[in-house]
């Protein structure tokens, strides 16, 4: 077994194409990491060019009537190669080197990054999208950026979250009574199975370095009420360095929005790979 | 072969998915017509509505108990738009770096020319802005064009600059702008 990897789910639907986003995420680890082990689990046969960046290539169709694909992201633990995983979503990008991230989650079996900065690297104001957690008092687990050890805690962990999310309605309707969300998402499930198993301390820090740049728009501090961020700021990739707005960034992006995923942003990406390698 | 979402008018719920096009129904791509004909989206997910903005009817995917918002903000990236780079003069606006000689111009052709010359004014003024490359939070210098006189009021950038290692961006109005290199 691998010792340690990056795991990307990539199912794309007929509105989004997040086997291109996890491509630019691969490329963005492998340009700061390029020892990193990158596996994708998709429901699309990636093309020459998109394997070449992946290490593990996994194709598997998804269920019918899937909501957000959670029902596959639960297989996360026993899909991957590797005996450390850290998984993120696709439409992310890294912007830095991430040994210090890897040494720092040693000293967890099961990690979730908890709090998000602005683009600015303020520590955001989520509860504008974080309702159903702040009402229900649930821990705020941001699967964006999360990581596990194979062992039996993890195992533990995740055959709960397992039953949590096949069974998300009854779930959510004991655990959120206060504010509920309806459909079935990675975030609540993996808050309410933490609460189920009191091990909110054990699986995450707010106080960590470890963190997520989020960019949507109220969590932003703006004074304008933008719909999209992408409105009111652009990303940008020059020498080697991410910038939004006119901040250079550090840590992990979540840019949610496909317009800061831009064609050239890609070709820009693929040549400073092309140049490392 | 075309897909369309056949639609109750009055409501907007859809009622079928077919090949045929019918009163009431739009154009739907490929995947989407496939997920609701295997059964993996059902077709209550989804209402057709008329978007004032768009002037069309489009579908929406019915998500969290309330429909999607259709978006028409200007993305950021239009407003500060990175003119790709052409090895050669193309239709369009172009915008030419003579980096032997150390002069710009302005050269404009194409459809472009006769939209232009459709508008009656004397002048077109465009804004124009030279940076780092591919960063366009470090200005290093900036300067207008008259689109319709082609004239353009830069001779040269600073000195230490170096000439290769810039970008040019400016407001997208019209469709297709290019920065050319000539003499590299």
């Amino acid at each position: 077994m691998i010792e340690k990897g990056f795991l990307i789910y990539a199912n794309n639907t007929w509105k989004e194409d997040y086997l291109k986003q996890a491509y630019a995420l691969a490329l963005s680890i492998k340009l700061y990491n390029s020892d990193a082990h990158i596996t994708v689990v998709t429901n699309t046969e990636p093309d020459a060019k998109y394997s070449k960046v992946f290490d593990n290539v996994i194709v598997k169709k998804t269920k019918p009537n899937s909501l957000l694909n959670a029902e596959e992201r639960i297989n996360a633990f026993d899909v991957s190669p590797y005996l450390k995983t850290i998984v993120m979503d696709a439409d992310v990008l890294v912007t830095e080197n991430l040994n210090s991230w890897w040494k720092y989650l040693k000293n967890y079996m099961i990690y979730y990054a908890s709090s998000v900065r602005t683009y600015r690297d303020k520590i955001g104001d989520s509860t504008a999208y974080r309702k159903t957690f702040v009402q229900n008092e649930l821990p705020n687990l941001y699967n964006t950026f999360s990581y596990f050890e194979k062992s039996e805690e993890a195992a533990l962990f995740y055959r709960m979250q397992r039953v949590v999310i096949e069974n998300w309605q009854t779930f959510y309707k004991k655990y959120t009574p206060k504010k509920q969300q309806k459909w079935c998402s990675m975030d609540v499930s993996s808050a309410i199975t933490s609460k189920l198993l009191c091990n909110e301390e054990q699986i995450t820090s707010k106080d960590s370095f470890i963190n997520v740049v989020h960019l949507k728009p109220k969590q932003q501090g703006w004074s304008f009420r933008y719909q999209k961020a992408s409105t009111a700021v652009t990303l940008n990739f020059s020498e080697n360095n991410f910038y939004i707005g006119n901040f250079k960034q550090n840590g992990i992006i979540h840019y949610v929005e496909n317009n800061f995923l831009s064609d050239y942003l890609i070709t820009q990406l693929e040549e400073a790979n092309a140049t490392v390698s | 072969m075309q897909q369309y979402l056949e639609f109750n008018a009055e409501t907007g719920i859809p009622t079928a998915v077919g090949p045929s096009k019918q009163k009431t129904s739009i154009e739907i791509n490929d995947i989407l017509a496939n997920e609701i004909k295997s059964g993996s989206k059902r077709l209550e997910e989804f209402k057709v509505l008329y978007n004032e903005k768009l002037k069309k009817y489009v579908v929406n995917e019915i998500g969290i108990g309330m429909l999607e918002e259709e978006i028409t903000e200007t993305p950021a990236s239009h407003i500060i738009y990175q003119v790709p780079v052409a090895d050669q003069i193309k239709d369009g606006i172009n915008i030419v770096q003579d980096i032997k000689n150390n002069k710009w111009k302005l050269v404009v052709q194409g459809d472009i020319v006769d939209t232009l010359n459709s508008i009656s004014s004397n002048a077109l003024w465009q804004m124009f802005y030279i940076t780092k490359k591919d960063n366009p939070n470090i200005l290093h210098n900036q300067f207008k064009v008259d689109l319709l006189q082609g004239k353009c009021d830069i001779e040269n950038i600073d000195e230490g600059i170096n000439e290769l290692n810039i970008s040019v961006f400016c407001k997208k109005i019209y469709n297709n702008y290019y920065y050319v290199k000539e003499n590299a």
